[in-house]
């Protein structure tokens, strides 16, 4: 396919007085990450839920191979391969690991007991989450749930996955686990990833292409050397 | 899948709790396997009166088991299961009468579950796309409770108004075979297999894809959106089917007790449905089948016995299962058998 997997032309939106997102544009490639970064209530999360469907934007447009999908609500959009994962924890709690994948995994259009375990066996592996398959979820430690909604996310066969600050919570270690992991997904699966993260070390880590928001504004894009050398950037984010 | 990450885990993080598959629901079918052989024996073993009155209980029992789907599987409380049931009644009274041979019977059935799925279906796929739910909802079911009880009452031509109508026993035949209700022993075995048929549909249902993603909903609304499922439709379905459900055992019920009032429709009978599943226990079909038959032979004993301090201990019941014992007592006696069988 030419062009970009998914791309964002001009985005806008205002919540009464706040201007969450002013003229925002991204290009997301297939087997790429996007970090998006940026202080609290840069608009980060508005600009998640413009992609994933759960918010329209007031004008501008999101095309997802090469459809304008700006008007599909979540659902569709999801089933169309755009999933995103939560800025706070959603998964089901009361259920076991592999239940909570199988719900994934019957959303890929896969049916049957014997087809849906297996695949739900298999995202578990990927996730790490093979000797817990039977754990009720909501007992799982805070790390391994958020590693539970990637998980979901693979499950329904997402091709482009928007992750909202996805290591918050996690240990030093677990963070790292979690940047070979995403590396690991668009390495072998071709899926593009969009991350949104404070954590600098673990943005430097993935290595992608950066774009900074400030007031809803993009107001730099490039390597994360690239950014980190910006004025603005240094000034209103790396506080210096 | 072809690669494996390499990444270490702290090991405290990694505790495994369970590492066996449960075997959950086997325990819920072996128990219904003994109830139903238990029903199966009474005709034998029993007195006529039981013979009588037990399919009718039977029948709450499928009207309980509806309540399960959309409450138990779903979530989603609803207070309107007797206005589904009063209109599968209504419906069979009716057009039986209107009617002749067996065309009325199976017509009046037939139209009761569809204008129950149809008006249960609309309503709740047009409150469901405007995402009312929780107790906002549950409001909306008294409320079709309510005004199923005033329609009946008000349309006194068709349905006999507030004095309610009488049904006779029906027979249910397809060209020249079937079963007469008019005996009591035929219509036990038919309701007992009709009740079987139910159970075992629904537990189909629970462990299919729809089944899961419902329960699915019931835990994380907004996730099951937005792996992809239309929730909206998938709720509205639930919900329309669940109505059905209770429109037929309505019907069925209605040629069983011989007679139908408004009163199937009013507060008092509404909460009884929610009283039943919520004491036997909402998650499991059976929880709610054995709440309907234990309570509504109990509640014939000491009504006449005891019949404020009955009504008082219902009350009491109900408080203590929403307070300190969610599960229900059924649903608690299965989870406490299942963790036996799982320290084994
Ligand atoms: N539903 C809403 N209603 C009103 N204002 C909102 C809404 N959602 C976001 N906002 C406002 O829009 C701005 C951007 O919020 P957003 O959640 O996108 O920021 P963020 O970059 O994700 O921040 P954080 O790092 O704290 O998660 C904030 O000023 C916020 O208060
Ligand atoms: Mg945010």
């Amino acid at each position: 396919m030419s062009g970009p997997l998914l791309d964002v032309r001009a985005l806008s939106k205002h919540f009464g007085g706040v201007q969450a997102a002013t003229d925002v544009h991204l290009s997301v490639d297939a087997g790429s990450i996007t970090s998006v970064i940026g202080p609290n209530g840069a608009g980060k999360s508005t600009l998640m839920a413009m992609l994933s469907g759960h918010s329209i934007p007031d004008s501008g447009n999101v095309f997802y191979e090469g459809r304008d999908v700006t008007k599909w609500p979540a659902h569709r959009r999801a089933s169309a391969g755009v999933v995103r994962k939560f800025q706070r924890p959603a998964y089901f709690p009361g259920l076991s690991v592999v239940e909570n994948l199988e719900i994934g995994v019957v959303a890929a259009g896969i049916r049957g007991g014997r087809a849906m375990r297996a695949r739900a066996r298999e995202v578990a592996d990927i996730v790490q989450l093979d000797d817990a398959r039977y754990v009720t979820a909501g007992s799982l430690p805070h790390g391994r749930t958020q590693w539970l909604e990637i998980g979901l996310l693979l499950a329904c066969r997402a091709r482009v996955m928007l992750l909202d600050e996805p290591t918050a919570g996690m240990t030093r270690q677990e963070t790292a686990d979690t940047a070979t992991l995403i590396h690991q997904l668009v390495h072998d699966l071709e899926m593009a990833v969009v991350v949104v993260e404070h954590d600098i070390d673990f943005v430097r880590s993935l290595d992608s292409q950066v774009t900074v928001l400030h007031l809803g504004q993009v107001i730099a894009t490039g390597s994360m050397s690239d950014v980190e050398q910006d004025a603005q950037t240094r000034l209103v984010y790396l506080g210096e | 899948m072809s690669f494996k990450v390499e990444v270490s885990h702290e090991t405290a993080s990694r505790k495994v709790v369970r590492a066996r598959r449960p075997r959950r629901g086997n325990t819920e079918d072996l128990l219904a396997t003994v109830l139903f052989a238990v029903l199966f024996a009474v005709p034998s073993v029993g007195d006529s009166y039981q013979v009588f009155i037990l399919p009718q209980y039977m029948l709450f029992g499928v009207l309980a088991m509806s309540l399960c789907l959309v409450w138990g599987l779903g979530g989603i409380l609803s207070f309107g299961q007797g206005a589904f049931f009063l209109i599968g009644a209504y419906a069979l009274g009716i057009l039986s009468t209107r009617v002749s041979g067996s065309l009325g019977v199976w017509l009046g059935i037939a139209v009761g579950i569809a204008l129950s799925a149809a008006v249960a279906g609309a309503l709740a796929y047009f409150l469901f796309r405007a995402r009312v739910r929780g107790s906002y909802f549950v409001l909306v079911t008294l409320a079709i409770s309510t005004i199923g009880g005033v329609i009946a009452t008000s349309a006194s031509d068709l349905t006999g108004g507030f004095n309610g109508m009488f049904i006779s026993r029906v027979q249910l035949t397809v060209s020249g075979w079937g079963v007469d209700l008019a005996s009591d022993s035929t219509s036990y075995y038919f309701v007992l297999a009709l009740t079987i048929g139910v159970y075992v549909m629904l537990r189909w249902l629970s462990r299919s894809a729809f089944g899961r993603v419902l329960v699915g909903i019931r835990e994380n609304e907004e996730r099951a959106e937005a792996l992809g499922y239309d929730v909206a439709l998938r709720k509205t379905l639930a919900f329309s089917l669940s109505a059905a459900i209770a429109a037929m055992a309505g019907a069925i019920y209605g040629t069983e007790a011989g007679f139908v009032s408004p009163s199937l429709a009013d507060v008092v009978f509404s909460t009884s449905i929610v009283l039943w599943v919520a004491i036997g226990g909402r998650d499991f079909f059976l929880g709610g089948l054995v709440g309907a038959l234990a309570i509504s032979l109990v509640s014939e004993k000491l009504n006449s016995a005891i019949p404020e301090y009955w009504q008082l201990l219902l009350g009491v019941l109900f408080l203590a299962v929403v307070i300190g014992f969610r599960r229900g007592i059924v649903g608690s006696a299965i989870l406490a058998i299942d963790r036996v069988g799982d320290r084994r």
